[in-house]
């Protein structure tokens, strides 16, 4: 069932890159935008207006194939180091929200377990993780002035990736206090403790692999949502990552940086979401079950 | 009179009194001094145009109402539609692949979608709806099939089966009504989202376009003035903030 889903997964991201090239091609013949726009104000592509259909389609995805996006309109850069360079700027803000939506989610996690009057409060200030992170990004950034601190220092990522990971710590430390609560009360666990086994050796040995599970599931979800919001957070602080240079991009009608930007993040986002669903069933002894 | 419905009519009232503002918002394009504070005939101040962020605000406040009463129901029938058109046709293997479709849709990063959708199709309100509602559906209708799935296999559907009643007929007046709460719930639940959504793209300047305004796109105009002119961005961050609670507070009473 995990491999054919696994198949399924790779057929589709295939798909996707053939029917990328097709959403042009509709609008351009559906009429909802003239084909000069779509094929030279947007797409870039060196093939005449009048070209076939067959043409705009090939000339596009050997471009997509190839990560060839053309040229920045706005820097005169190859778009695809223009994306590397921001992928790096970005991953500084990303990859220590990843650490501490993780890290901060579990430690109140059980800390909602072990109190009541813990989950009351949390429970209570749970509508804090729906006010857009953009909200925080502001709040933040005029505090950081207010108080005199030089927010364009390094301290900046560390706001980045705590707005990063408002939403998320939520999330983590829900799924984290719902697992613990159904496995102690699950057959499983009872059958273990019959079996003369204590509460410490049970989540040792068998049950911390379902929490693990439980995180890995959702990783996917968690970058996807980093990855798409991004700019809320970059844009105000002026780091120079993904975010910020969509913005710029789109300010500025940067149509190749746009595109490649798009296409690029939701090939790498559908591969990281296929390595995910890879790995795993290697860790899931139910999945290997199945 | 009870406390309740005392606090049901100031409800009333205030949403009364802020539809007003939101139609004056339309209506009105005076322009006063620019960049001035906060003062009693400019509640919130004034923009580097000169137009009141009082009015702006109402204004982007009627753009998210609209755009909630447009996409909610849209949402919302055409998913039922797919999802019981999915159920009622489905064999095995196109299920698989449908399902799998799905969870693939699923995973995508919509929002990048969304914004590749918009850059083709060309910015603005109505295309941004139209998009969100294309990127909404996929989900809203693998709620509707896995509802419809699970409640097919109940002995009452069986029964009704065995009476000799057509399947259209089943899944109309017994499938259909044992649906409908969960799927409501649901796509009330998706509110936050769809604000989200349109806060997203109205900040990257692709949804509404001007003399209108959206919450984003005040929130960008701020961003300049983050230091010099802070009542150009406090108040769209408090009724931001006020408007996500309530619709917050609104989507777990349901």
């Amino acid at each position: 069932m995990t491999i054919k889903r696994i198949i399924y997964r790779l057929v589709f991201l295939i798909l996707t890159i053939l029917i990328i090239p097709l959403v042009p091609i509709a609008i351009i013949f559906l009429g909802i935008s003239n084909p000069e726009y779509v094929i030279y104000g947007t797409l870039n592509l060196d093939v005449s207006h009048r070209a076939s259909v067959w043409e705009i389609y090939t000339t596009f995805l050997r471009h997509i194939i190839l990560f060839d996006f053309g040229t920045s309109t706005a820097s005169g850069q190859l778009v695809i180091i223009e994306i590397g360079s921001a992928l790096g700027e970005s991953a500084k803000s990303i990859i220590p929200a990843l650490c501490f939506s993780y890290g901060v989610g579990t430690f109140i996690g059980v800390f909602i377990i072990k109190s009541q009057r813990v989950e009351n409060l949390w429970k209570k200030s749970a509508f804090v993780f729906y006010v857009p992170m953009i909200v925080f990004s502001y709040v933040f950034l005029y505090l950081l002035d207010l108080m005199g601190i030089d927010f364009l220092s390094s301290i900046k990522y560390l706001f980045t990736s705590l707005i990063l990971s408002i939403y998320p710590i939520y999330v983590v430390s829900k799924s984290f206090s719902r697992t613990i609560f159904e496995t102690t009360r699950s057959d499983f666990f009872s059958f273990h403790q019959s079996c003369g086994f204590n509460k410490k050796q049970i989540w040792k040995k068998f049950c911390k692999k379902f929490v693990f599970i439980d995180y890995l599931s959702f990783f996917e979800n968690l970058v996807i949502y980093m990855f798409g919001f991004i700019f809320f957070v970059e844009t105000p602080f002026g780091i120079h990552g993904i975010g910020y240079k969509f913005v710029f991009a789109i300010q500025r009608f940067d149509y190749p940086v746009i595109i490649g930007f798009c296409i690029f993040s939701i090939i790498l986002l559908s591969a990281i979401g296929i390595v995910i669903e890879t790995i795993k069933p290697t860790l899931d002894p139910r999945a290997i079950s199945e | 009179m009870p406390k309740i419905f005392k606090r049901k009519i100031i409800f009333f009232l205030v949403f009364i009194l802020l539809l007003g503002y939101v139609y004056k918002s339309f209506i009105t394009s005076e322009k006063a001094t620019h960049l001035s504070p906060p003062s009693l005939q400019y509640w919130f101040g004034t923009d580097l145009t000169g137009s009141d962020i009082f009015l702006k605000s109402m204004n982007a406040l009627g753009i998210e109402i609209l755009t909630i009463s447009i996409v909610l129901p849209a949402i919302y029938f055409l998913g039922l539609f797919l999802g019981m058109i999915l159920s009622y046709f489905s064999n095995d293997k196109i299920r698989e692949f449908f399902l799998n479709l799905i969870h693939y849709w699923v995973t995508l990063p919509v929002l990048l979608i969304a914004l590749f959708l918009l850059i083709l199709i060309g910015a603005g309100q109505k295309n941004a709806i139209a998009v969100m509602i294309f990127i909404l559906i996929p989900t809203q209708a693998l709620y509707v099939y896995n509802q419809l799935e699970t409640i097919k296999k109940n002995d009452f559907v069986i029964a009704k089966m065995s009476y000799g009643l057509s399947k259209s007929y089943i899944y109309i007046y017994h499938l259909f009504p044992n649906v409908q709460k969960g799927f409501t719930n649901y796509t009330l639940a998706r509110m936050p989202e769809i604000l989200m959504m349109n806060l997203a793209l109205n900040f990257l300047g692709l949804g509404v376009q001007p003399p209108f305004s959206g919450f984003g796109r005040l929130l960008y105009d701020g961003l300049s003035f983050m230091f010099s002119a802070w009542w150009m961005w406090v108040f769209v961050i408090i009724l931001i903030t006020v408007l996500f609670t309530l619709v917050d507070n609104f989507v777990t009473k349901k």
